[in-house]
């Protein structure tokens, strides 16, 4: 529940570093070309995406969702906003049950069926989560792009668009029409259910649970819209795995220290 | 059949001997491999103790409780490679001096951002050090579960990648939930080099240390 919280809210969130999309290339004093950046290849839209970013960020966080969020915590104990969100993510349950079947993953399906049945009822229309308390049935989020990545489709180039927080590839976004139906606890897309606007509340109790962790990572960052796409990326490939350890090790080159580097000083 | 014979019995014992060796070299990596992974979990469970001293030591002053915190971190972060990590192929472009530098603010940044985390220890956490990895590298990746307290309601995993140097297992990089800090900063420093240039990484850090600093004094 933590990190979609946090992937939510970190949509929402500022830019401290606008201007460094429009800012120019440094160009060697030679003035030959540099190099494309290294992350070219994951993030060819950064001039739109820093747009975007400082959109949701520096305009509607700080003048709507971030004000109302504290409101929000001045009047509910945590409590109330824990089984809140609760409440809502049970009613993703479609998409919980659906999207393992299709991933070929049907005992994840049989846990989502436990899980709605049991919360549903003795755990008070999801707003307790019994499930995993006393059963162990632990909640694990799924969506249409996370199906599509477990079926060997790459992530494409990182995208941020207004409001529409956690599509954070073009593959995920390729995802949202299904999840709109399926995760019903996620989406815009059932009017009916929530005629009274209970979608703001449940986006403003959703960036309140995220707020501490959002104030951390801002004040954590050197530059917010580059740490928040990396958290978004790590994270979003950890849900593809499901938690599990991945097989091999990509990252290896990361921990690796070429003392070569050292000697062409 | 002697011929025979003499030369199953000289092939036995050598193929044997073989085995033998195999065995016992495989036993010997087995136990180097199981010591490195429980080396490093001493060496984590030695942070976390005093870590957890410091904490629960209620006649320390807050300076005074972040000033010991941070030499515990000193001692069992190590910093110089983290620092090279964190900026990869960039590295190159910097000289020894400002790599030093470098290091030196970036040890005050996480020093000022992540120091008041622990204002919100409550003394009624729990930290559980589980299995341990040993990495292609070498390298160990020791997990940690932190529940209770001021942790979330599920708990919250941390697993820390430890590279021995010298004899003595030090931290090279926190993974909360699976999302490597190494990894983190080093995205945002090549953001910094592409956009802004490497001459700026440096300034870049030192403002933002500047003004943590003079909103830290301001309260």
């Amino acid at each position: 529940m933590t990190e979609r919280v946090t992937r939510l809210a970190l949509g929402l969130c500022a830019c401290a570093f606008f201007a460094c999309a429009t800012a120019q290339p440094p160009s060697s004093p030679e003035g030959a070309p540099v190099p494309p950046p290294a992350d070219a290849a994951t993030d060819p839209f950064q001039g739109f995406n820093r747009a975007m970013f400082w959109v949701n960020n520096s305009v509607l966080d700080r003048f709507f969702y971030g004000p109302l969020a504290h409101g929000w915590i001045c009047i509910t104990p945590l409590t109330v906003r824990v089984h809140m969100e609760q409440f809502f993510d049970n009613l993703n349950f479609p998409g919980y049950f659906v999207q393992p079947l299709l991933q070929g993953d049907p005992k994840q399906s049989g846990v989502a069926l436990g899980r709605f049945a049991i919360n549903t009822t003795v755990g008070l229309v999801g707003i307790f989560d019994p499930a995993n308390h006393y059963l162990g049935l632990a909640r694990r989020s799924e969506d249409m792009g996370q199906t599509f990545g477990v079926w060997g489709i790459p992530p494409g180039p990182y995208l941020v668009l207004p409001l529409l927080a956690p599509r954070t590839s073009v593959r995920d976004l390729a995802g949202f029409p299904v999840d709109c139906v399926l995760n019903v606890g996620d989406s815009y897309c059932w009017p009916w259910l929530a005629p009274y606007g209970e979608t703001m509340v449940r986006d403003i109790n959703r960036r309140a649970l995220a707020d501490a962790q959002l104030k951390a990572g801002r004040e954590a960052s050197l530059d917010w819209y580059a740490s928040a796409r990396d958290f978004y990326l790590q994270s979003r490939a950890i849900e593809i795995r499901n938690g599990e350890e991945p097989t091999e090790a990509p990252s290896d080159d990361l921990y690796q220290i070429d003392e070569s580097e050292n000697l062409s000083e | 059949m002697t011929s025979t014979r003499s030369t199953r019995a000289k092939i036995f014992p050598s193929s044997a001997a073989a085995a033998l060796a195999a065995l016992l070299l495989a036993a010997a990596f087995g136990a180097r491999a199981d010591g490195e992974v429980a080396a490093a979990k001493v060496s984590l469970q030695h942070t976390v103790d005093e870590t957890l001293a410091i904490l629960n030591d209620k006649s320390l002053a807050r300076d005074a409780r972040l000033q010991r915190l941070e030499n515990i971190a000193l001692d069992h972060f190590d910093f110089p490679k983290m620092t090279q990590l964190v900026l990869g192929k960039n590295r190159a472009q910097l000289s020894e001096a400002e790599q030093h530098e470098f290091m030196e603010e970036f040890r005050q940044h996480l020093s000022l951002t992540y120091g008041k985390q622990f204002d919100k220890y409550t003394a009624n956490e729990k930290i559980e050090i589980g299995d341990g990895r040993l990495e292609s590298n070498k390298d160990v990746t020791v997990r940690m579960r932190i529940t209770g307290g001021s942790a979330p309601a599920d708990g919250v995993r941390i697993d820390y990648r430890m590279r021995a140097n010298a004899d003595k297992w030090l931290v090279i990089d926190v993974i909360p939930e699976g999302v490597s800090m190494v990894q983190n900063f080093r995205s945002q420093v090549q953001e910094i080099v592409t956009q802004k240039g490497v001459s700026q990484l440096i300034q870049t850090l030192h403002e933002k240390n500047a003004e943590r600093a003079q909103s830290a004094n301001a309260y």
